[in-house]
């Protein structure tokens, strides 16, 4: 009895050490400034399915502060403190904010931890739609400009820029209807009130999948596992890739020590087949970075979202009124 | 279909996932019930214990804190006229009279009764002919959600007891205070004074908690000195009588219908579903009037009806994989991780799933019956604690659920600040429930008005030739003719009685 009762306390103890002791020592809160159901919140909620696996046990816990192009959730995030204790979700979107509008943030001024995914933009239509081919959309929108309703995920935001670059390289004019998220979106399209949505990967796969939705391109270097069917806007002439990372910022000031145990936490993570197999289901492409290649990929992404607002003009800080 | 159903029943008996649906139900009402926690709160609290379930289970744990909080926040509503979540906010106006009179027993079990009746309503609903439902949410353009907050925001007349005008001025300030912060069509910031918490606006919660709790113990701080006043509370038959049923039956009926309906469409919920059917079901009474002075029926249609947006919640989400909250988008994911696609063949091809979840609902209701019939006689008592204990214990519950409302210690500054601007509403008259409703509905009009005009070319008509939005328009103003009439006829029985004003 006694035996059995010390056995038992040294399973404990040895499964304690196992898990106990190191980072982290308590939930790690995970804000996604984006809205539930949305790209963001889909991939966080996979990553924190698995993520206690990984971090002693401890939960990954989603906090959804949606609206305004990430800006709100940026700024409860900034309060956090540098401890790897709060993490956010940054994107495109989040990036080009900064320029758009007088953001108390830039999107250089945080640690990166990781790249998680790269995911290409899409383009789609109902399934009754008039439009058969990227061309058909391109043709008609060139010959009726402002006429094709256009939605996009939000004023100034990745989607909304990809739009803005796809119509600038294709030469075409619509009406660009924003709505207040991902979700939103497809709605608005699914029932009408726009012709045309388009998305990063996976945001609206489901209803492609279920035959709600046809997609026109996938604006990648190849075809996407998603959609083998779908081809890309290479093969229809158009040579562009629009794609959105989505990474993980901590706060400006965490120790360097901290974000490498971060960033293993999420690259054990990325090489978790549990993980990897919902990632295939969702459809989007897993594309882990360190630290520094993050780093230098949000840097050069900076730089190109910045050049194009100015040139084009656009937003408050650089549209002359 | 029907074998499938009742297999789905036997399912949510078996032991583990009867007792993970009891367990959220329990949850669910515990959180609702506490002041400034809701729904989507306690599912992030109960998130990590969620993947440890197997899909179906958690599932149905997730459909039990759904019901469940919706359910809860009528216990604080009726109790200390604080309600625990905003869905809520109507069944305050006469729960919590009813308790002044020492009828908080019989207030609670007709919360009870209705909360399950629109519960099964909905299920019912979703059961039988969820595809066509789904229509109603397909049909909901930019147009219809503007003209359906318009009409939302008429019944402000109907939340705004004896004075209009002071109804009114709280439904505007209101109305000006969701414009704060970054508008989702241009990121312009609005009013934010450079404070960068109110970019984000100003949220619902604060504002119900300072307005109704917070405000409340302020003017109970002024009766300290008085000795502790309990009002005897008759706690014997709880059980509503046939008599109640019958006097209740169109306020259920209007209470399901209209829950039902607003759960359907994406985006709106329980607050706009109670406020709505409360307004309808106190226009279409014979004694209208009495609304707010503690009838049962002023409890029974706001009840019903916040529980009955629940069933409708799933319509979208099953047959459309569309999910119109936080709730519904985290069962979407579960449903994904058993498989199951969610679209509009979803009934035919995987009936399994979904019939299972379905019977589930029902169960639920019925937990929630027997939970609440106990909670009824026991939570009364709670009135017999000294105010020298409640009153403190309140103000912790209020902070505390507005500070884990973001883990923001701003919006508990922000529930000070309208606890403060509550107090002296109460003390001028100025009701607090018109308030409530410019800020939930306020940013839904502004945010579909934007987008109606965007598609429409700048063409106000179209919200008058659209069928679906010309009806609410012409509802809207039938609303406002039907307030102004019986505000006359009001004023002139009060001028010649010598009335007194409700707040």
């Amino acid at each position: 009895m006694v035996k059995k009762s010390l056995a038992l306390l040294l399973a404990t103890a040895v499964t304690a050490a196992a898990w106990g002791g190191g980072f982290p020592e308590k939930p790690v809160e995970a804000i996604v400034p984006w809205a539930a159901g949305g790209g963001a919140d889909i991939l966080f909620r996979a990553l924190s399915s698995v993520f206690p696996k990984h971090a002693n046990g401890h939960p990954l816990l989603i906090k959804n502060i949606a609206g305004a192009a990430g800006v709100p959730g940026v700024i409860e995030f900034m309060k956090a403190a540098p401890d790897g204790y709060t993490i956010v979700h940054w994107n495109g979107a989040q990036t080009i904010k900064t320029h758009m509008s007088r953001t108390p943030f830039t999107a250089t001024q945080f640690a990166p931890v990781c790249g998680l995914v790269n995911d290409y933009y899409y383009l789609m239509v109902r399934t009754d739609s008039q439009f058969r081919t990227m061309n058909d959309l391109v043709a008609y929108a060139k010959a009726n400009p402002e006429e094709i309703n256009y939605g996009n995920a939000g004023a100034g935001g990745g989607v909304h820029f990809a739009q803005i670059m796809f119509e600038n390289a294709a030469g075409f004019t619509t009406t660009q209807v924003p709505f207040q998220g991902g979700g939103p979106m497809i709605t608005g399209l699914l029932n009408g009130q726009v012709d045309v949505a388009a998305s990063f990967l996976p945001e609206g796969a489901a209803n492609v999948l279920n035959g709600q939705l046809r997609v026109l391109a996938v604006f990648a270097p190849e075809r996407q596992k998603t959609f083998p069917d779908a081809p890309t806007a290479r093969e229809q002439g158009l040579d562009l890739v629009l794609s959105q990372w989505r990474g993980i910022y901590a706060p400006a000031g965490t120790p360097p020590a901290r974000i490498k145990e971060l960033e293993a936490i999420f690259k054990n993570i990325c090489e978790d087949p549990e993980y990897v197999a919902q990632c295939e289901k969702l459809g989007t492409h897993i594309q882990f970075s360190s630290s520094e290649e993050y780093a230098k990929i949000m840097e050069k992404e900076d730089k190109d979202y910045r050049k194009i607002i100015s040139t084009q003009k656009l937003g408050d800080i650089y549209s002359i009124k | 279909m029907f074998d499938y159903f009742l297999n789905g029943i036997v399912a949510s008996f078996s032991p583990v996932t009867f007792l993970t649906m009891l367990m959220g139900v329990v949850g669910g009402i515990v959180i609702g019930c506490l002041p400034g926690m809701t729904g989507s709160m306690g599912l992030v609290l109960m998130m990590p214990l969620l993947y440890y379930l197997q899909p179906s289970d958690a599932l149905l744990t997730l459909a039990g804190i759904m019901c469940g909080s919706m359910y809860g926040g009528s216990i604080s509503a009726i109790l200390i006229s604080t309600p625990g979540t905003p869905s809520a906010a109507a069944t305050m106006l006469d729960g919590y009279p009813l308790t002044r009179q020492g009828k908080a027993g019989k207030a609670l079990g007709i919360a009870v009764v209705s909360s399950a009746a629109g519960g099964i309503f909905s299920s019912l609903a979703l059961l039988l002919i969820a595809p066509a439902l789904a229509e109603v949410a397909m049909s909901f353009h930019a147009h219809e959600y503007f003209s359906l907050s318009i009409f939302g925001l008429t019944i402000m007349a109907g939340a705004s007891g004896k004075n209009l005008v002071k109804g009114l001025a709280a439904g505007w300030t209101g109305l000006f205070l969701s414009t704060v912060g970054v508008d989702g069509n241009m990121g312009l910031s609005r009013f934010t004074f450079d404070i960068p918490n109110l970019m984000g606006g100003i949220n619902i919660l604060p504002v119900l908690i300072g307005v109704f709790a917070l405000s409340q113990i302020f003017e109970n701080g002024e009766a300290i000195q008085k000795p502790h006043e309990i009002i005897d509370q008759d706690l014997r038959d709880v059980w509503p009588t046939f008599a109640d049923m019958k006097r209740i039956a169109l306020s259920l009926a209007i209470g399901c219908v209209v829950g039902t309906f607003i759960g359907i469409i994406p985006g709106t919920g329980g607050a706009i579903a109670c406020f709505l059917s409360y307004d309808l079901a106190r226009k279409l009474h014979r004694n209208g009037d009495k609304f707010g002075t503690g009838l049962i029926e002023g409890i029974a249609a706001p009840e019903s009806s916040n529980n009955a947006t629940t069933g409708g919640a799933l319509v979208p989400m099953l047959t459309l994989g569309i999910p119109g909250d936080v709730m519904t988008a985290v069962m979407l994911g579960a449903l994904m991780l058993i498989g199951v696609r969610p679209g509009p063949l979803l009934f035919t091809e995987q009936p399994e799933a979904v019939y299972t979840l379905l019977a589930g609902m029902f169960v639920i209701q019925f937990v929630i019956l027997a939970i609440g019939m106990g909670a009824c006689r026991v939570s009364p008592l709670l009135l017999r604690v000294p105010p020298a204990l409640l009153n403190p214990a309140i103000v912790v519950f209020s902070v505390v659920g507005s500070y884990t409302l973001g883990n923001n210690l701003f919006d508990v500054w922000l529930t000070f600040f309208f606890g403060i601007a509550g107090y002296f509403m109460r003390k001028f008259d100025f009701p607090g429930a018109p308030m409530v409703l410019g800020l939930i509905l306020g940013p839904m009009a502004e945010d579909h008005l934007n987008r109606a005009l965007l598609v429409s070319r700048n063409d106000w008509s179209t919200f008058v030739t659209r069928p679906i939005s010309g009806f609410f328009i012409g509802l809207s103003v039938l609303s406002i003719a039907f307030s102004f009439l019986a505000y006359g006829k009001g004023k002139s029985k009060s001028a010649s009685g010598g009335g007194k004003s409700a707040a």
